[in-house]
């Protein structure tokens, strides 16, 4: 069939061409939800750090960047920042930057750090697509892209203004792949080259690689275990181990990492055995198998002894590090509450529940494991890669909320494959011809070429799949099988074909809906509905920072819990004690003291660390559950971690056991300066009694009174409060004793005043 | 030290009295000019004041009846203003009040080594003259008859001179009339004079609800390089408030929000006696410290987008203590009647579209967009409502049809709009406004109706643009809402110049395709396939 005046070929590649196209349009189009509903705008905490670097990165030079010392966070300890980054995320943003602007397109930093994500997604889509059609075929690497393009498990970590090394990771992390199975596929050097490039990219740009530079080991030994070393197989990962190694040692956070820590021991491990094999196998072609017989054993045993001690030893001696927290944390889910809480503090850090796996990824999750199960029935080098990386995703997914995003694109394409597989069979329109047709088929597909000249335009998509299978001899078999198993019947097809399209439908509505609902909030800004049913924004958040910001001292130093930290070092531009870089636990730990107790023990703390402005969240008049005495708690075991003879968590629980704010709540609670700034004047506002309506709770009425902190300013529902810290009493009272002093003076002239 | 340079001008106030005092001046480079005496030319038979306290700017509106006392034809009329308060001019016109013609008033140059007291209160002019030390580069002032006691020491390149009280020096302003005035006949002048910052919050804090008090000071006597026969001052207050003023010499008399001082008969030239107004102005007092406007031109879209950058301070009275959201919510009711800034109100030319209205840290979502017939207004409320001393920065913008304000004659294009789109009530320390036009405009002139501080011309390059488009930036400072006056921008421009984007663009893409195809068709492998 004609059509553009171009051959059938032709025409599969400019619909393939259209299709991705599309895809990726769509991909980009449903992460815009945010910046539709609401504005342009960083999301969330950690991109605001990604953004304030980025804005330093465009403003000053690469180098000066690489040389930043931050003395607005951690203060007084102070940041390099150059050191301590994945710069990935902020170079591509400034690359883009600069690029554009040569090209007079005087574009906004913001703009482009918001739209990244989404358009890294589009990359990823087009990145499945390679992936899945090295694995299948395009048809099957079309829907993988489709998936992926919508797949909310994604899509939480990218839409609009989500600045976030993931963004561009998952791309990255694909693309790795894709060029990994390439270059293990062709054997070539060049290929393993990009793959060491990639990963080097990814390197810089996420934590995460570690998760290539495990699982490409993993694949690699998995198919030594199989029998299946060749020499493909040690020209890419040699190839890939060392540039990827040598690049990845580049970047300074990373630096000696991959020579001395045991999560990069493996991949040095996997290096030496492929070594040690192709010189077995050197020495195999060149002896006599019994002599050979022998001296492999032997040298298995010396080299594995030798290697074995050379590992212990470095180890005890320190020049491995052994794991780190966080992937202890990956084994045993509950290590992290036991040893590290700041860890398991965060929520991203929590095992996964598992409605979210449905919630993220739908119909997906299950026709993954059919998409596994058709991949142990083909079971090519590749099929092992997505096996293996299909049950290690699915293991750390289920330890990790976080980690979902890595399982997703796995996801996609083992449940591309399985539509594909489906569609390829129902969809295939040679069954609906007479037999004589069918009988032909496997004549044509041996002669290979015209089988693409397809009868129907509806199997457009299985064409260009024999297209891409023409080109291996392996798939054959396949077709094979095709023909003995084809469905007939109009009818079943029919049903399975709707149902399936019911699926699909449902999945794209699915997505779109979780998309919007629940990953396009920028949380820095609350939308609620009016009376009228117009959208009201709570935006006290930007309120505070930007009061901040406009009417402190530019050296005022600000006390927070560390999630604030970002923002505030973004948005307010003023110096932070701790952040989001949770990087030392004692300073965490010290806030957490200050905020767990008394006055005094908490304004000598602040002095010590110069404090000038207390920032706390506060939800109780709006009813907004995330506020820091909701957080309260991980704040007193973190301190307790640190200094258990000062904080005691249990003395902040009542004798049940409960922990509340009302009347029966504890007097350490009640003492401490987190509680007292939350419910400052709070009893006042409703003239009696305060009602919280988070915890549904009545305060006790009576008066709070801060001696050593003063309000400075609580936003419009009250949600930020930022108190000032006092300067010490002119005349060396106390502050306490001052307050009173003040406070009885005021009392008596009143009385006097009477009399 | 010291004493020696006290030694050193005890010699030279000798010097001085014994020699020519020009004879210095003339060998001393460092002050500019000759101290500047007005020729007397003149003798003002009335003189009227009305100091206008309403506003945060200072408008003090003179009309002077003045007659010619010389030999020969005048057409020229100094009016002096103290140094202290030129620094806070921000706008001078004058009018014949007869014609309502404008006449045109030039900065004379500066310097008139004169100076007044106001340390002696007892009604007496002091006029004594500055003197300067060619050594020591310096300038120094005294009551000649105890010289050697109140010498003061100034720098004379320093513009702070007035930080010693009684020391400051005069600026005159040459008006030029359209004609000369005949020996003995008299012409009528208004003399309309802006100043900003004069105005000073006392007591200097005040609680987040309460009262504001303003400071007022200036000259009891109009200010007049002639001598005066009889002159009156009327002070307009906001309210009739008042806590204390200047109540020597009579006849001072007030009645509701008017005080009113005279009239004084036969005032000899720049007198000087200190007036203090203490009352009360209970609304913000809200000064600008840096306005950017861009306005560019788009032929293509036949649109004119606007976008103002504000840095705005509430230079009032200080907030004590901190601010009590639980007081806020309490004293909702009383928000209008305090010095407390919550919301402003733009009002955009009609067929204003697309108002935004964000700041540093992203959009705003507390305005309100409403069309009138003649205007569109533009209601919002800033993060936070602005206390004395809180800052405060944000930008807008909207775009408007270009016919309504550019016009086309004779291959010319002229732009006619506001200098400012004032904010009410506002002062603004420094403006700035960028008109950007149209890529390939030329032959560009600007004609204010006022003068501007600075006027650059340069290329801005943005967005589909090759050789850049034609940027005016003007720059001037102390500017209050007198300048919202329409000024115009003409300049060329050739329709072809439309045509420029789009063969730029589809070059750039022909570029790209060409070189992709060269690209296609050449061989890059090593070996055969």
């Amino acid at each position: 069939m004609k059509m553009l005046g171009l051959d059938t070929q032709h025409q599969a590649a400019l619909l393939k061409v259209v299709i991705l196209g599309l895809i990726s349009a769509v991909a980009i189009a449903s992460r815009l939800f945010s910046i539709i509903r609401f504005e342009s705008v960083i999301h969330e905490f950690d991109p605001w750090f990604n953004y304030r670097t980025t804005r330093r990165l465009v403003e000053t030079s690469f180098y000066e960047f690489w040389n930043w010392f931050d003395e607005r966070s951690w203060y007084p300890l102070g940041r390099v920042v150059g050191g301590t980054v994945y710069p990935g995320l902020m170079v591509t943003s400034a690359t883009i930057y600069n690029v554009l602007h040569a090209l007079n397109f005087p574009v906004d930093i913001r703009n482009i750090c918001v739209l990244l994500a989404p358009l890294f997604s589009s990359f990823t889509a087009i990145a499945a697509y390679l992936l899945t059609s090295e694995i299948k075929d395009s048809s099957a690497g079309l829907l993988a892209a489709a998936f992926i393009g919508v797949a909310p498990g994604y899509i939480s970590r990218s839409v609009a203004g989500s600045y976030d090394n993931e963004g561009i990771a998952i791309f990255l992390l694909m693309f790795t792949f894709y060029l990994w199975i390439k270059a293990l596929k062709v054997g070539s050097a060049y290929w393993g080259a990009l793959a060491a490039l990639f990963y080097f990219y990814m390197v810089a740009a996420w934590g995460g690689y570690v998760f290539i530079i495990n699982l490409i080991p993993l694949h690699a030994f998995t198919l030594i275990l199989m029998g299946r070393f060749s020499s493909r197989l040690y020209v890419a990962y040699s190839s890939f181990y060392v540039l990827g190694t040598l690049m990845s040692m580049q970047i300074p956070f990373v630096g000696f990492q991959p020579t001395r820590t045991s999560e990069h021991m493996a991949a040095l491990g996997i290096f030496g055995l492929l070594q040690i094999i192709a010189f077995v196998e050197l020495v195999r072609s060149h002896l006599p198998s019994n002599q050979f017989q022998i001296l492999l054993k032997g040298f298995i045993f010396i080299s594995f002894i030798v290697m074995f001690s050379a590992l212990v030893f470095l180890t005890v001696s320190g020049y491995i590090a052994p794991w780190t927290g966080r992937f202890y944390s990956l084994w045993d889910t509950g290590y992290a509450k036991k040893y590290i809480p700041i860890i398991a503090s965060v929520s991203e850090h929590q095992p996964t529940a598992w409605p979210s796996f449905f919630f993220d990824l739908e119909m997906l999750i299950f026709l993954f494991p059919a998409g596994i199960y058709i991949c142990f029935k083909e079971l090519r080098d590749e099929h092992v890669f997505v096996i293996l990386y299909g049950i290690t995703a699915s293991y750390f997914a289920g330890v990790m909320v976080r980690l979902m995003l890595t399982l997703t694109p796995i996801v996609c394409v083992a449940a591309a494959i399985t539509v594909s597989r489906l569609l390829d069979l129902y969809l295939d329109m040679h069954g609906l011809e007479s037999h004589e047709t069918s009988t032909k088929e496997p004549h044509e597909t041996s002669t290979k070429k015209p089988v693409a000249d397809g009868k129907t335009k509806v199997a457009e998509k299985s064409n260009s799949s024999k297209k891409g299978n023409s080109s291996r001899p392996a798939p054959t078999k396949k077709k094979g099988d095709q023909q003995l198993f084809g469905i007939k019947g109009f009818d079943t097809r029919l049903a399975v074909i709707m149902n399936f399209f019911f699926f699909l439908t449902i999945f794209v509505w699915h997505c779109t809906w979780v998309t919007s609902n629940a990953y396009s909030s920028p949380s820095i800004v609350l939308a609620s509905r009016q009376a009228d049913g117009s959208q009201y924004i709570i935006d006290d958040f930007r309120e505070a920072y930007y009061w901040l910001r406009k009417n402190t001292d530019d050296s005022a130093v600000v006390m927070s819990w560390w999630d604030y930290g970002y923002q505030i070092a973004g948005m307010a531009d003023r110096t932070v004690l701790v952040d989001n870089n949770t990087w030392n636990n004692t300073h965490i730990a010290t806030v957490g003291k200050a905020m767990a107790s008394s006055e005094e023990v908490a304004y000598e703390i602040m002095r010590r660390h110069d404090v000038t402005h207390v920032l706390v969240i506060f939800g109780g008049l709006l009813g907004y559950s995330g506020d820091d005495i909701n957080k309260f708690l991980w704040m007193i075991r973190i301190a307790e971690g640190v200094y258990p003879d000062d904080v005691k968590e249990i003395s902040f629980f009542t004798p049940r056991g409960e922990y509340r704010v009302d009347e029966e709540a504890t007097p350490t609670m009640r003492n401490s300066i987190m509680y007292k700034m939350s419910y400052y004047n709070y009893n006042e506002l409703f003239g009696g009694q305060g009602q919280d309506r988070v915890r549904g709770a009545r305060l006790p009425s009576d008066k709070i009174r801060l001696d050593t902190l003063e309000e400075a300013y609580t936003t419009e529902n009250w949600i930020v409060r930022i108190y000032k810290v006092k300067d010490l009493d002119n005349i060396g009272r106390s502050l306490k004793q001052a307050a009173s002093f003040a406070l009885g003076k005021k009392r008596h002239t009143r009385s006097k005043k009477r009399s | 030290m010291r004493s020696l340079q006290y030694l050193y001008l005890l010699l030279v106030s000798v010097v001085l009295k014994t020699f020519f005092i020009p004879c210095i001046f003339a060998t001393s480079s460092a002050v500019s000019s000759a101290p500047f005496y007005v020729p007397q030319y003149w003798k003002n038979t009335n003189f009227l004041r009305v100091i206008d306290l309403t506003t945060y700017a200072v408008r003090e509106t003179t009309s002077i009846v003045a007659k010619n006392v010389h030999s020969e034809p005048i057409g020229e009329y100094y009016f002096p203003i103290k140094e202290e308060f030129d620094d806070h001019l921000s706008y001078i016109e004058v009018t014949e009040k007869k014609t309502d013609k404008i006449f045109q008033v030039k900065k004379a140059e500066f310097d008139s080594l004169k100076w007044v007291t106001d340390l002696f209160s007892t009604g007496h002019v002091n006029i004594f003259t500055m003197q300067y030390s060619s050594e020591k580069n310096q300038v120094y002032c005294g009551k000649s008859s105890k010289f050697k006691n109140s010498l003061l020491p100034l720098n004379a390149d320093s513009t702070n001179v007035n930080q010693n009280q009684n020391c400051s020096r005069i600026q005159f302003y040459k008006i030029t009339f359209d004609r000369r005035i005949d020996p003995n006949e008299k012409i009528v002048l208004v003399v309309k004079a802006i100043f900003t910052h004069t105005l000073t919050p006392y007591p200097r804090e005040i609680a987040q609800t309460g009262r504001q008090n303003l400071l007022y000071q200036g000259n009891l006597y109009g200010n007049s390089a002639y001598p005066t026969e009889q002159q009156k001052t009327n002070i307009k207050l906001p309210t009739a408030n008042l806590i204390s003023y200047t109540e020597k010499p009579g006849p001072v008399s007030r009645s509701g929000n008017t005080v009113t001082y005279g009239f004084y008969y036969d005032i000899k030239p720049d007198a000087f006696e200190k007036l203090i107004v203490h009352y009360e102005f209970q609304e913000a007092l809200l000064t600008v410290k840096g306005l950017r406007r861009d306005l560019e031109i788009s032929h293509w879209s036949d649109n004119l987008a606007i976008e103002e950058h504000y840095n705005l301070t509430h230079d009032g009275a200080k907030l004590k203590g901190q601010f009590s959201r639980l007081q806020y919510h309490q004293t909702v009711y009383v928000h209008q009647d305090t010095t407390m800034a919550r919301d402003f109100t733009f009002h955009l030319p009609p067929r204003a579209s697309g108002v935004y209205y964000r700041d540093e840290i992203g959009n705003v979502s507390t305005s309100r967009l409403r069309s009138e017939r003649d205007k569109t207004v533009l209601e919002f409320k800033p993060r936070y409502p602005l206390f004395g001393g809180w800052n405060y920065t944000w930008y807008y913008g909207y775009n408007v049809p270009l016919d309504n304000f550019l016009g086309h004659k004779s291959g010319k294009y002229i732009l006619n709009i506001p200098f400012i789109n004032p904010l009410k009530n506002a002062v603004y320390d420094k403006v700035q406004v960028r008109i950007i036009l149209p890529e390939g405009a030329s032959n560009v002139k600007v004609e204010t109706p006022f003068p501007v501080d600075r006027e650059t011309h340069t290329v801005l390059k943005t967005y589909f643009d090759s050789k850049g488009r034609y940027l005016v930036v003007l720059d001037k400072y102390n500017v209050v809402s007198e300048y919202s006056v329409p000024f115009q921008i003409s300049y060329e421009y050739d329709s072809l110049e439309l045509l420029r984007k789009p063969l730029v663009a589809s070059t750039f893409f022909f570029w790209g395709f060409l070189l992709s195809i060269i690209y296609s068709r050449m061989e890059f492998t090593i070996g055969k396939k």
